[in-house]
């Protein structure tokens, strides 16, 4: 067999470590590193030209659990490490993942630049609406009036974050929601995000079972959204606020410049030196 | 003064916003590099975005100079406005002279004290009588007289400079020169004094202008750096827009971040995906790196940090100098990291230093941190084409495809092959976690053990070779210092030799790793040695205590900035040793 | 139109039941693989059991179909009843402490929907050669329903230890 015929016989099964996750059982993150894997073999990637980032908490952790190029960096910083290796190298296919804390609270800023930025990256924020690394405190996903943390025994008191209507706001092309309890369907918007040129944003509903065992009951209340995909962004802000948070699907899709620094064309030191001259 | 630097000058040129003393003072030191001169020249401003008060610093010599004198000859005042605030760093002496314009009213009484002679020169009205005259241009033409310069270099030299704005600029502009290269107060009170001895025809060779930051700049790109992540911040954001254009015309890039947090993580990014890759910051912006850049250290990822230091803590004195970073670039990584620290000594040494420190950073897998200050970063040299040679340093070690590749393999030499994204079969996550070789978490003791020893090896068995200090003279006394103090303390060298004094100047290029053994080596026939640095909380003389064992008779000088520390002041204290 | 209807040839019949097959087995190791990093390797051993009648199934439903071209459809193309292919476990209804007990009714769970499926089938695709091997297989399920019964009898376990856990979970990071 060829090189190239090889790498389209790539299953998903390919694209996993022989690392075994430390998620709880239950977990639905299982199910983003079961769409992801999915999503890249079905798109025929090789393993080598895939690279991802993620930062710190359990959901992060799925860098390792892959088989393709990983940066496990530090809380807060995957898509600004990812906007840089993208920079340097816009050949590779870079995806980011990671949790609800990481991506919106530690790393608010960075999200709302690489939405604003847009380069060409997929983002997945696999929320589960807690942050599980540090025994469960609340997010900034997290209902106000959520109490079963001891950091804030009375509820934040504080309204959530809504993370695609933050992401429409700040300019991501490509917007979407998926449910780890259909990871087929999860896939298929992976698919769509990663062929999007430009940044794509999905929000994975990810229960998790050990802090939050409440969102155990979320696949009785996740519904696909009834539109199709729009490109106007005031439609899709009024259905990111009409809706409870809970419809999945492809929100907004909207092809804008995509941010490419440089031009890759070594001109050489040419006049560089002579400049100090006097 | 002594012999050695009769043809010496330094003088400064104020006025407020609009009055063109920076302009003055930039072409003054481009006529010097014209007339066989060399120089250096700092700018001082108010706190305003425009239309503040500036001062231009200038030091002319016939010799190569790196760092400003103790005090000023000469003070050009286009105006008075706020200059007052200028008054400590522009110290006169009784013999020093000023140049003022009557109609800008009465001199400040701080400039008054020392009694001082005082030429009034009515440059406004001088400019006034000329279409498209600038008094700041007259300014150029008396004190280009003055120092004795060529008329006909300045005519060149304005055609040049202002030739896009067209002939009525130019033409005004020659003119105002002239009228303040003629003006007979100036010719009279010329040729009244000594004159300063012509240069050395010998001088004759290229000269480089440039600042710190572009000689950083230089250096970086000729390590091999083709991407920036960038926040900006005084005085290091000059750096960044240096490299912007250029990286670009080298086939690399640069990219503004939204904060410093996301720049060095960029760069950990880019520099993971195979391209070699800096940052340049300040003080505050270094605190906020510091968690990614035990990141770096952890995941084995080159990355570059020139830090710009500044008036500290906090926003400080953001566009003055002070030598106070160095106990955060040693120290501040969580953990047990190594890393490199390295120290650049000199405008020229802004050069070497990026550039070694890039090769370093690239061959080590680790973080290197360049130090330098406001003081290089933002003052301007004309200094004789700076050479050097470093030492032979390998590339970054690439792994080929490799199936069982190991990211974190135990080395000999503690340098991995890196595997670079797009190679085939060696896929691996770098990591922050603690990892085995193969880069898989660990919380094995033996394991963090394995990788520490990994890292701290692959730095302290690396052969740095002579570069790890500048050694100038020999003598029982020795003056120990870094960074832009140590251009000050060879030129006390130079004048205490000249006193009699036998005096050795070390100035530690090399910060981190420290290199005792060397250093005792250079110190074993000191008696005395004198810590000169430019910190209020002597932080050099206590990561020298930290890191090195002294038993010569140890003193310091260290203050605060943002005053300059001077040669005088380093002359006195070893005279004064008692 | 239903699923069985549109099930209308052997090849799509055989692509839906190989998937089905080895993404049962694929959750089953997964399943496997995180009771063993959460240390109950009882229940780890029955899902890696589970994980192996699966594949031989898939095997043996490859090997009917060698000659045959199966045809290529997306993950998210098929036309399941639920999620996930009828006979893969939910990842959600597995804790790390559940009994062997428990992950044996899942597993019924799982067949019972397989049976189901390939069940509809027999009776409902137009293809009389699909609707005979369909009932082969249901009738495959069936066996491996009662074999599971069986097994369950030995395993009484109640899941009151899932409900209670004595120790706190902790930080890792």
């Amino acid at each position: 067999m060829d090189q190239a015929a090889q790498q389209i016989a790539l299953t998903p099964k390919d694209f996993k470590s022989a690392l075994k996750p430390v998620w709880c059982p239950g977990c639905g993150d299982f199910a983003v590193l079961n769409a992801i894997t999915k999503a890249l073999a079905f798109m025929g990637l090789p393993r080598e030209e895939v690279a991802l980032i993620s930062g710190i908490g359990c959901s992060s952790r799925i860098a390792a659990y892959t088989s393709v190029y990983g940066f496990h960096g530090v809380h807060g910083r995957a898509l600004a490490l990812a906007s840089g290796l993208k920079a340097a190298r816009g050949d590779l296919t870079v995806l980011v993942a990671g949790g609800d804390g990481d991506g919106l609270s530690i790393g608010g800023n960075h999200f709302i630049h690489a939405c604003r930025r847009n380069m060409d990256m997929t983002y997945i924020i696999m929320d589960n609406e807690v942050y599980g690394m540090t025994k469960g405190q609340a997010s900034p996903t997290t209902a106000p009036d959520w109490a079963d943390s001891k950091l804030t025994p009375h509820g934040t008191g504080i309204r959530p974050f809504q993370p695609a209507g933050l992401a429409l706001t700040a300019g991501a092309s490509f917007i979407a929601r998926g449910f780890t309890g259909d990871p087929n369907g999860l896939a298929k918007i992976l698919v769509a995000a990663i062929g999007h040129k430009g940044f794509s944003f999905v929000q994975a509903l990810s229960p998790c079972p050990t802090f939050r065992p409440e969102q155990m009951l979320w696949k009785h209340h996740v519904k696909a959204f009834d539109q199709e995909i729009s490109s106007n962004p005031v439609e899709a802000a009024q259905r990111i606020q009409a809706d409870d948070g809970m419809s999945t699907g492809i929100i907004y899709q909207n092809e804008r410049p995509v941010f490419r620094p440089g031009t890759g064309v070594d001109n050489g030191m040419g006049s560089i030196e002579s400049e100090f001259t006097i | 003064m002594n012999s050695e630097h009769i043809c010496d000058i330094s003088l400064a040129i104020t006025g407020s916003g609009g009055a063109g003393s920076i302009t003055a003072g930039e072409l003054l030191l481009s006529l010097a590099g014209k007339n066989s001169c060399f120089g250096m020249m700092r700018r001082s401003f108010g706190p305003q975005i425009r239309g503040g008060e500036a001062a231009a610093l200038i030091r002319i010599s016939h010799r190569a100079v790196e760092c400003m004198n103790d005090s000023f000859d000469l003070l050009l005042a286009l105006d008075w406005n706020n200059a007052d605030r200028f008054a400590e760093e522009i110290a006169l002496r009784p013999d020093s002279l000023i140049i003022a314009d009557p109609a800008a009213g009465d001199i400040p009484e701080a400039f008054q004290e020392l009694g001082v002679e005082i030429i009034e020169v009515p440059m406004k009205a001088l400019a006034k009588d000329i279409t498209a005259g600038r008094p700041n241009m007259v300014a150029l033409g008396l004190l280009s007289h003055w120092l004795g310069f060529c008329s006909d270099e300045a005519g060149k030299l304005i055609d040049q400079v202002f030739g896009r704005k067209g002939e009525e600029v130019t033409g005004g502009s020659r003119a105002a020169f002239t009228a303040g290269f003629t003006e007979p107060l100036i010719v009279a009170a010329r040729e009244a004094r000594p004159r300063p001895e012509r240069g050395d025809p010998g001088n004759r060779g290229t000269r480089w202008h440039f600042n710190g930051n572009q000689g950083c700049g230089l250096g970086a790109i000729r390590g091999g750096i083709r991407f920036a992540a960038a926040y900006p911040i005084t005085p290091a954001s000059d750096l960044l827009e240096w490299l912007s254009p250029r990286l670009e015309q080298l086939g690399g890039s640069l990219v503004q971040a939204e904060d410093e947090l996301a720049s060095i993580n960029m760069v950990i990014g880019a520099s993971f995906g195979g391209v070699p890759s800096m940052t340049a910051t300040s003080g505050p912006g270094l605190a906020l790196m510091t968690e990614a850049m035990g990141l770096a250290v952890a995941s084995e990822t080159p990355a570059v940090v020139v830090n710009v230091m500044r008036g500290g803590p906090s926003t400080g004195i953001p566009t003055k100098s002070e030598q106070v970073d160095l106990n955060m670039a040693v120290y501040g990584l969580h953990g047990d990291a190594p890393h490199l620290v390295l120290g650049a000594l000199d405008h020229a040494d802004c050069i070497l230093t990026t550039e070694w420190a890039v090769r370093l950073a690239e061959a080590l897998q680790t973080v290197a941190i360049v130090l330098t200050d406001q003081n290089l970063a933002q003052s301007t040299v004309l200094i004789p084409e700076p050479k050097y040679e470093l030492p032979e340093i390998p590339a970054r070690v690439i792994a080929q495809p490799t199936d069982g590749y190991q990211r974190y393999e135990i080395t000999d030499s503690g340098v991995s092959p890196m595997a670079i994204p797009g190679t085939a079969s060696s896929t691996y996550v770098a990591d922050g976690l603690e990892h085995t070789e193969s880069g898989k978490p660990s919380t094995a003791a033996a394991d963090h053990l394995a990788q520490l020893e990994k890292r701290s090896r692959k730095i302290q068995s690396f052969d740095f070779g002579g570069h790890w200090a500048d050694i100038r003279g020999v003598g029982q006394t020795a003056i120990l210092t870094w960074g832009s103090s140590s251009a000050v303390a060879r030129e006390a060298g130079a004048r205490l030799r000249a006193a009699g004094h036998e005096v050795k100047v070390i100035a530690l290029r090399l910060l981190l790793p420290a290199s005792p053994e060397k250093l005792a080596g250079e110190l074993e026939n000191v008696s005395r040695i004198l810590i000169v640095e430019q910190s209020h909380s002597k932080q050099f003389h206590h990561y020298l205590r930290a890191f090195y064992d002294f038993e010569a008779d140890t003193r310091t000088l260290a203050r605060p900035g943002p005053l300059p520390i001077t040669p005088a002041e380093i002359v006195e204290k070893i005279e004064n040793w008692s | 139109m239903s699923l069985a209807e549109k099930i209308s040839d052997l090849d799509t019949f055989l692509t839906y039941s190989v998937v089905l097959e080895e993404e049962a087995a694929d959750r089953h190791d997964e399943l496997a693989d995180m009771m063993e990093v959460h240390n109950n390797p009882e229940v780890a051993a029955t899902f890696r059991k589970l994980a192996h009648y699966s594949r031989l199934h898939a095997r043996e439903i490859r090997d009917r179909s060698s000659g045959r071209s199966l045809r290529v459809i997306a993950p998210w193309d098929f036309e399941w009843e639920g999620m996930e292919g009828p006979e893969t476990g939910d990842i959600s209804d597995v804790n790390y402490l559940m009994s062997t007990g428990h992950a044996l009714k899942i597993a019924m769970g799982n067949e019972q929907r397989a049976h189901d499926f390939y069940f509809e089938i027999s009776k409902g695709s137009p293809d009389p050669a699909v609707r005979a091997l369909a009932a082969e297989f249901a009738e495959e399920e069936k066996e491996h329903l009662e074999l599971l019964e069986k097994w369950l009898e030995k395993h009484p376990e109640s899941d009151e230890d899932m409900r209670w856990d004595p120790d706190p979970a902790h930080m890792p990071e």
